[in-house]
């Protein structure tokens, strides 16, 4: 399959955990759509950068800790959306608790992970303009990737 | 794989669900599937009816059973299933409190 649009894609969340972390576990999970969203960003764990400068010889490089990513949805404020308040509510949740998340690519695909919402500002700009809010959600587990069926 | 029974629920407040496409308003006591149940209860947005808040509604086809067909109670538990293993907790980290 070659590229696509972003058009079609979803995010949505769980107050439940899976059973295991993988495809199965995930998919028992019933998610709530989070409506009215513009933009879900960038879905990926990153690697620590560890180096070392020999005196003589190029730069040493090596992978460090992975950090799973966090993740900064767009979208236009709904006091009305199920799935808005269900991240609104884990964002006032001041325990440690997680949610699980589902990512639905346009192909089909689907990314699962775990994660903590930091925080749910909400941005009211000009008159001609929509409130938008812009959580934060930090990526605790390892992402489950799903190909498309 | 069965579908779960769905769970009758006091909706607190009205919202849309922008997956299913269904809006519910405060007061309404649908049907909901479990697991969408307890998003939306653990979002504030339904709770569990009150016993007295809907009376169940008559069931006119259902007949009574007879006390003969009642399920028998459970079983005790054996020593050995009392020290079965219990499964694994998921994460290790805490659930989202309702």
């Amino acid at each position: 399959m070659g590229s696509t649009t972003a058009a079609g894609s979803a995010l949505a969340i769980s107050a439940a955990h899976p059973a295991t972390e993988d495809e199965d576990g995930y998919d028992a999970l019933t998610y709530t759509e989070i409506g009215q969203i513009e933009k879900i960003g960038g879905i990926g764990s990153v690697f620590a950068k560890v180096e070392f400068q020999p005196l003589k010889g190029p730069k040493q490089k090596h992978k460090g800790s992975v950090d799973y990513g966090s993740l900064q949805p767009s979208l236009a404020h709904d006091d009305d959306d199920a799935g808005q308040t269900l991240l609104r509510t884990a964002a006032d949740n001041a325990t440690s608790a997680l949610y699980s998340f589902k990512a639905t690519y346009p192909s089909g695909a689907v990314r699962y992970f775990q994660g903590r919402v930091f925080g749910y500002p909400e941005n009211i700009d000009g008159a001609d303009t929509i409130v938008m809010a812009a959580p934060t959600i930090e990526i605790c587990t390892k992402i489950v990737k799903v190909d498309p069926a | 794989m069965t579908t779960p029974a769905r769970k009758k629920a006091h909706i607190v407040k009205s919202f849309t669900d922008a997956g299913t496409g269904e809006s519910f308003k405060a007061g309404d006591q649908p049907l909901l599937d479990p697991g969408a149940f307890e998003n939306y209860k653990a979002a504030g947005l339904a709770r569990v009816p009150d016993a007295t808040s809907a009376p169940a509604k008559p069931k006119g086809a259902a007949k009574s059973r007879p006390s003969s067909s009642r399920k028998p109670a459970a079983r005790p538990a054996t020593a050995k299933s009392s020290t079965a293993k219990a499964p694994p907790a998921p994460s290790g980290e805490t659930a989202p409190s309702a």
